[in-house]
């Protein structure tokens, strides 16, 4: 379903003197609910007169203006007000009346043609809040900022409720929060009510945040008409956007989201890179509504992906990233061009995607990693530093990896013929009898009933036999060559200062400080142990 | 060959230009009397409400300049009148003629014109600099409907209000100043009576056309500005001089064939 154009430009030329062209042989069309602009890469202008001569309001030397089929400069005088009625006109400083004001400049179309008598005062308020004039409306256009005067100017052209607004200068005179409110309200009136818009702007790349198409204008002459990719891939406009650039760039368009679902997620390569940085391309099938015409011409479409995405950047695990499947949330800014996407291909996409995911992980880069390099399950909730320690490791093993070699391909051959003979040798699974089977798991059910119970001993018991316990274990005897008789001796003295030991209590924390640690020891009076410490068999036990 | 061909070219490149100006008139007259078929009243408010203020500016504020013209030109030519001509009878008739129908509406013509087409041609210039004409335009306002037909309408009700009002002022104030300088064989009933009801309704068909004409020529200069603000001061001269030349021949036209 393509827009019909409701307003053209055909052949339009333009000349003042004898011969002094500033448009020439101008074909340009705005069809209905898009949003297009003009921009001249060079001083030489014409912008304000074409803007003029579309608008009706200026006859061309050469070529026709139609509104809808119509030629804009053959109408009578009941036809140019019907068609009058439908195009609102923004002039470049909003040109006001200067002795009205600026109430009475809004008021004044909708009291010349008699409408909205009633709310005449809540329609020109609500024009100019709309707009986002905050000045005085009670003042005349000289005393107020030429912001206001742009901002009434708009406001004005808006009276009458037009379906196609052509806007001289649009940034011009404008901040940033007057930008925006006028992008939201280009964006809505063109979205909610089909408003066409014809925007005249110098050259900047914010345009393409607002405008579908951009036509572009040099010396008079139109050298190009499309979409942003398209012109830009012209050097000479890509050149004149990137050096108006140096100007501070338009806020990002804030896409209106919509349903969508993610239906099909292709990474046809993934080369390995740093392992804090990969490359790889992504192809992203979506299915959803867009919010304008389907068959809209096409522009930029983003996608948000929401969700952490659970790449492994490990070498280990580069070949095979996979992206969470959790993955939704499709936002449109412009719709996009619905050839691309055949849906017959489509389908293939997503089968060949179904695979992939099913299909085991890629072995290819393998050969380059060590054999020791096998990925570990992660452990859920690891030390940072301990994580950072063995990506570093990591990293490291990767730069210290050799470069894959290129190797014969009969050697490669050769290799993978070995694997698949050690693949088939490898002892198959041999199918038992079932009876035997039977006899094997009542046998070792057997040996599961005749184990003997868990009994819940004494505490007491329990703790007399760890005493035990410690003792047996201090009794081991070190393998040093030591005199016998000496180690007895030791061992003997190690039992007896262990055996005397307070065993702790359960019901004192660690960190309890009423009873749970025990009381400082008193320097002055501590009796010093005459052995030393690595002597003590004691320590070594526990 | 040049110094012949010059003159020739320049005389018939003037011709063209008058005739140009002269259908570009015609054409702002025919736009302000169609546009009255078409908006069927439409706007009506806003057109009455310029138009009061345009007569107020044209007619109202221009009464003591008037004043001061008629009585200065009323009181010289009885004075000249009378002491030329000697006779009674001939001396009120013949001051009453000259000052009613040939003085008094190129009188009226040159005040409108220096008060008025002036301020109409620049006022007009400078809404076309700024776009307002084109904004207008855009919003479906008719120009002929909001620019010429109120201005049209308030130069004429200004003009034959000013030529009634300078009437009275030049020959009553005239004969009274004259009189209390010196002496006059006649009263100023004589004066009053000597003009006859067909040279007052020729003074009023005078200042219509008069009118009609320097507001047509001053809009259609303030129109023909078109980019630079250098341009107004010459459309406003060119508005003075051919608006004069046009008055001109209108009076002797009608002095002619009325």
């Amino acid at each position: 379903m393509s827009r019909k154009p409701i307003l053209q430009l055909k052949g339009v030329s333009a000349c003042y003197g004898d011969d002094e062209y500033v448009l020439r042989g101008i074909d340009l069309d705005l069809c209905a609910g898009e949003v297009a602009a003009v921009v001249s890469i060079d001083t030489s202008g014409g912008l304000t007169t074409l803007l003029k001569i579309a608008a009706g309001l200026q006859r061309p030397t050469e070529g026709s203006v139609e509104f809808e089929g119509r030629d804009v400069y053959a109408m009578g005088y009941r036809e140019d007000q019907r068609m009058r009625a439908r195009v609102g006109v923004v002039l470049e400083g909003g040109a006001l009346h200067p002795n009205r004001s600026i109430w009475e400049n809004v008021a004044f179309p909708l009291r010349y043609h008699g409408e909205r008598r009633g709310d005449l005062a809540a329609t020109v308020e609500r024009l100019l809040s709309d707009c986002g004039f905050n000045e005085d409306p009670k003042s005349l256009p000289w005393q107020i900022s030429a912001r206001g005067r742009k901002l009434a100017g708009l406001a004005r052209a808006l009276s009458r409720d037009p379906e196609v607004v052509i806007v001289d200068r649009f940034f011009e005179g404008l901040e940033m929060p007057d930008w925006r409110r006028l992008f939201e309200l280009v964006m809505e009136l063109n979205q909610h009510s089909g408003v066409s818009w014809l925007l005249i702007s110098e050259v900047d790349s914010a345009i393409f945040q607002v405008a579908e198409r951009v036509a572009v204008l040099e010396r008079g002459e139109l050298i190009g008409y499309d979409h942003r990719r398209r012109l830009l891939e012209v050097p000479k406009i890509r050149a004149a956007f990137e050096e108006a650039a140096a100007i501070p760039i338009a806020p990002t368009r804030r896409a209106q989201p919509v349903s969508g679902q993610l239906v099909g997620l292709d990474i046809s390569s993934a080369p390995l890179g740093e392992a804090s940085s990969l490359e790889m391309d992504l192809t992203i099938n979506i299915d959803g509504r867009l919010p304008r015409d389907p068959g809209a011409m096409e522009s930029d479409l983003m996608v948000v992906l929401e969700g952490e995405p659970t790449i492994d950047l490990s070498p280990d695990s580069l070949p095979t990233p996979t992206l969470a499947e959790s993955t939704e949330g499709v936002g449109v800014g412009r719709p996009a061009e619905p050839s691309l996407v055949d849906p017959a291909e489509a389908a293939k996409k997503k089968r060949k995607a179904a695979r992939r995911r099913l299909a085991p992980p890629s072995t290819s880069l393998e050969d380059s990693a060590p054999a020791e390099e096998e990925a570990t399950p992660a452990a859920p909730l690891e030390d940072p530093h301990e994580v950072a320690k063995k990506k570093r490791k990591a990293a490291k093993r990767t730069v210290q990896a050799p470069a894959p070699v290129l190797e014969d391909p009969t050697e490669v051959a050769k290799k993978k013929r070995k694997a698949a003979k050690r693949t088939v040798q490898a002892p198959a699974p041999v199918l038992e009898d079932p009876t035997e089977v039977a006899k094997k798991k009542r046998k070792a059910a057997k040996r599961t009933v005749q184990a003997p119970a868990p009994v819940l001993e004494d505490p007491t018991e329990v703790a007399e036999k760890k005493l035990k316990t410690a003792k047996r274990t201090v009794k081991l005897p070190p393998p040093v060559l030591e005199d016998p008789t000496e180690v007895a001796k030791k061992k003997r003295k190690a039992a007896k200062r262990t055996v005397p030991a307070p065993i702790p209590t359960p019901a004192a924390a660690p960190d309890d400080p009423a009873g749970g640690s025990p009381p400082p020891p008193k320097s002055g009076k501590r009796k010093r142990d005459p052995r030393p410490p690595q002597d003590d068999p004691a320590d070594e036990g526990v | 060959m040049n110094v012949f061909l010059g003159p020739i070219r320049w005389l018939g490149a003037t011709a063209i230009s008058t005739l140009r100006t002269l259908a570009e008139v015609f054409g702002l007259l025919y736009g302000a009397c169609a546009v009255l078929v078409f908006t069927r009243f439409r706007g009506f408010r806003i057109v009455l409400q310029i138009t009061v203020q345009q007569t107020l500016f044209t007619g109202v504020h221009a009464l003591p300049i008037v004043s001061l013209a008629s009585l200065a030109l009323g009181s010289l030519i009885i004075s000249q009148v009378q002491g030329l001509a000697g006779g009674v009878i001939n001396a009120a008739d013949i001051s009453a003629h000259v000052f009613a129908v040939e003085v008094l509406p190129l009188v009226v013509a040159v005040i409108i014109l220096g008060r008025s087409g002036t301020a109409m041609c620049v006022e007009l210039a400078n809404m076309k600099l700024a776009g307002e004409l084109d904004a207008l335009r855009a919003m479906g306002v008719p120009l002929e409907h909001v620019i010429v037909l109120p201005r049209l309408l308030a130069g004429v009700i200004s003009g034959l209000m000013l030529t009634v009002y300078g009437f009275a002022v030049g020959l009553g104030g005239g004969y009274w100043l004259v009189k209390s300088v010196g002496s006059l064989p006649f009263a100023v009933e004589a004066l009053l009576n000597a003009v006859r009801e067909e040279e007052l309704i020729k003074t009023l068909i005078k200042v219509f056309f008069f009118s009609v004409a320097i507001v047509l020529v001053s809009i259609r200069e303030g129109y023909s500005v078109e980019a630079s603000p250098r341009e107004v001061p010459q459309a406003t001269t060119r508005a003075v001089v051919r608006s004069m030349a046009l008055v001109f021949v209108l009076n002797t036209l009608i002095s002619v064939f009325l």
